[in-house]
């Protein structure tokens, strides 16, 4: 009777438990087949060598994506660039600095937590709102990079500040211990050390800036401009609305499939290479300080 | 030699640069509330037609002041006697730029251009109004101050007042000559988008979660969050292409629709995309249960699940419902994706999911690159926008508020 009941329980978990790992599997499976599908169609056009170098042509049905590329490259660049010259000493400051549990701290970790919550199309609102009209730098690089660094700065704050705190203590009170001021040993000690994970935040941090679309909607992005950026205060192309162009206000959107899928398979491509990067990085500096 | 110069730069400027970039975020969040609630908050105090438009009736008319619920649906044709409102008994004829040809042809008064009568600039418009007023007393004139004829009077039009924005039932902005500014199918159609998202990703968040924390081996647990990771990396209009060349041609013929682009369509979408916030911040607060309490329910007899069920899941129920509360924020404002997938008709759909909506962030999307600048439609989308920020800003609160409490704990 007792053994029965045993019995049933162990039965119960293993039904549980192939259930929980048939969801995962399904999980797991809704991202190869997003990966497979666009290979598969993509690829095609990928290969083809003027697909990078040339300008759209024939109603967004032919040619290449170059525009797009240039325009992606210039905005994420220019963006990340801001977004760390604030964000990275943000963090060093919520890490070292900002005394733990005053209001103060609470206080800007709910404000930073508050910013990470809103919504990219607010941003994109914001940005039109701000830089577009009361700025006046009309639609252009300027406009767009200011959006896109203000969307992900709690993003590098945040990876900033758990960089920052992962240092052992160790490493903080040796250098104390020889007489270093805070300043040196956030300099000499504790920036060298977290460097790794910080790179690893941006490179991350750089994939959702390349990949964002409403932000750039009204500040920066064109539908379709045949020559390539003279100054920070032109429009530009950028690959993700290009391929939100492609989908839905292309003239003939059958046509121009073969190019979306080519352009979203780019977006992939990226997307990959920048997580490869970011975890070998990642393992790299595991190995080094041998942390878990 | 640069190393050391640098390592005597005054440590004064050093912290005082730091603790400007420290507030940076907190000084943003307040810019950004600034002109949001600047630029939609204008939508109110305005009256409710565009920039230089004025609404006119016959002198004698009793009727002076008209409510924006009174005129959009004198426009509409919801109200076709003055008789309704109070006035006298007169059918209400409307009359502007827009159906002017039109009218005069129904009327016959013109055979074919109307330029003849009114003439090429329209400088006789106001002339021959002045007649046309004597012969339709019920006429209600939308036109420039300009147009106005000597007869007519204007009418005193309320304010677009902040219930009429909140309660409207009807979405079109882009209207002429009096345009509708109900948020309601907007926001109905997040809420029923997300409604859709939050249960499939209840369906599929949780037991993954799950399966990492407890089941997996640490390899395949190391190999899936890798894959995870990419999975959140993946743009979200990357998502939304998926959905327009897969989902939404599979939905039509499964349901067999007439278009695959339905709330459905969406929710499924959204969940995926928010999933992989779901799944970590759900596999933290499980892997966060104490041993202790977890070797002893197995001590006392229990199998794993039981002490998942019994023990692991009532434990950490909080972080749970924090990570779902911070997916359904992904969720609530999430663009492109629902903007390619859900069909973008703004209704109100009731539960219907295999119809099309409109949501609140794919309102702005659409419709911003179309709406003049500083005009009504611009302020009633910044409006949207505003709402948008503080549905979120109260969703992710909240999940904040409990990851805190889950701290305290």
């Amino acid at each position: 009777m007792h053994n029965d009941t045993l019995q049933r329980n162990y039965l119960y978990q293993r039904i549980v438990f192939l259930i929980l790992k048939v969801v995962t599997i399904f999980v797991v499976g809704v991202l190869f087949f997003v990966l497979f599908y666009i290979f598969s169609k993509g690829i095609g056009t990928v290969l083809r060598g003027s697909f990078w170098i040339e300008i759209p042509k024939d109603g967004l049905s032919g040619g290449g994506i170059l525009p797009a590329i240039v325009g992606t490259t210039l905005l994420t660049l220019l963006s990340i660039l801001l977004s760390s010259a604030v964000g990275i000493p943000a963090g060093i400051f919520m890490a070292e600095y900002a005394p733990k549990k005053s209001i103060l701290k609470v206080l800007v970790d709910i404000m930073t937590n508050n910013l990470a919550g809103i919504p990219s199309i607010v941003f994109g609102l914001f940005g039109m709102s701000l830089f577009v009209i009361q700025l006046n730098f009309g639609d252009s690089i300027l406009a767009g990079s200011l959006t896109l660094a203000i969307m992900v700065l709690p993003v590098i704050i945040r990876t900033t500040e758990q960089a920052v705190k992962a240092v052992p203590d160790e490493l903080r009170l040796a250098s104390i211990g020889m007489g270093a001021t805070k300043f040196q040993t956030i300099w000499r000690i504790i920036l060298p050390v977290s460097f790794p994970r910080i790179i690893t935040g941006i490179i991350l941090s750089i994939g959702r800036v390349a990949g964002e679309t409403a932000p750039i909607l009204f500040t920066v992005a064109a539908l379709y401009l045949p020559q390539l950026p003279r100054s920070i205060f032109d429009q530009v192309m950028a690959l993700p609305y290009h391929l939100y162009v492609l989908c839905v206000s292309s003239p003939d959107p059958q046509k121009s499939l073969p190019q979306a899928f080519g352009t979203a398979l780019v977006l992939l491509l990226m997307v990959l290479v920048l997580n490869l990067i970011a975890t070998y990085i990642r393992n790299q500096y595991k190995r080094k300080y041998k942390l878990k | 030699m640069l190393y050391r110069r640098s390592s005597q730069l005054p440590s004064f400027f050093w912290e005082a640069f730091i603790k400007t970039c420290g507030w940076s975020s907190s000084v943003i969040v307040i810019i950004i509330v600034l002109f949001l609630f600047k630029e939609g908050s204008a939508l109110f105090g305005q009256k409710p037609l565009e920039k230089g438009l004025i609404a006119a009736v016959h002198i004698q008319n009793p009727i002076s002041r008209l409510s924006q619920r009174q005129l959009e649906q004198l426009v509409q044709g919801k109200i076709s006697n003055w008789k309704e409102i109070g006035g006298r008994d007169e059918k209400v004829e409307v009359l502007s730029l827009n159906n002017l040809e039109k009218k005069l042809k129904e009327w016959k008064l013109v055979s074919s251009a109307p330029e003849e009568l009114l003439g090429g600039e329209l400088e006789k418009l106001s002339s021959f109004l002045d007649s046309l007023l004597s012969q339709k007393p019920g006429l209600l004139i939308i036109l420039q101050q300009k147009y106005i004829p000597q007869s007519a009077k204007p009418i005193e039009l309320e304010d677009i007042t902040l219930w009429h924005f909140l309660a409207g039932t009807e979405w079109e902005p882009a209207e002429s000559p009096v345009p509708s500014f109900g948020v309601l199918p907007l926001l109905w159609g997040s809420l029923l988008v997300t409604i859709g998202a939050t249960f499939f990703a209840l369906l599929l968040g949780p037991p993954v979660a799950i399966y990492l924390a407890e089941i997996a081996p640490v390899k395949v647990k190391s190999i899936i969050k890798t894959m995870i990771e990419l999975l959140a990396g993946i743009p979200s209009v990357v998502f939304g292409f998926i959905g327009l060349v897969v989902l939404v041609p599979s939905i039509q013929q499964w349901f067999n629709l007439d278009s695959g682009s339905t709330a459905l369509a969406g929710s499924f979408l959204l969940a995926i995309i928010a999933l992989p916030t779901i799944i970590s911040v759900t596999e933290d607060a499980i892997s966060d249960t104490p041993r202790a309490l977890k070797e002893a329910s197995l001590a006392l007899g229990a199998t794993h699940w039981q002490t998942i069920y019994r023990v692991v899941i009532p434990y950490s129920a909080t972080g749970i419902i924090a990570a779902v509360l911070l997916g359904v924020g992904r969720i609530v404002g999430e663009t492109m994706a629902v903007l390619m997938v859900t069909g973008n008709n703004p209704q109100l759909v009731g539960l219907d999911f295999l119809s099309s909506v409109r949501t609140m962030s794919a309102a702005i999307a659409a419709e911003m690159g179309e709406a003049p600048q500083g005009g009504l439609h611009y302020k009633s989308l910044f409006a949207v926008g505003c709402i948008l920020f503080m549905l979120t800003f109260f969703i992710n609160f909240l999940g904040e508020l409990l990851k805190y409490f889950k701290k305290l704990q």
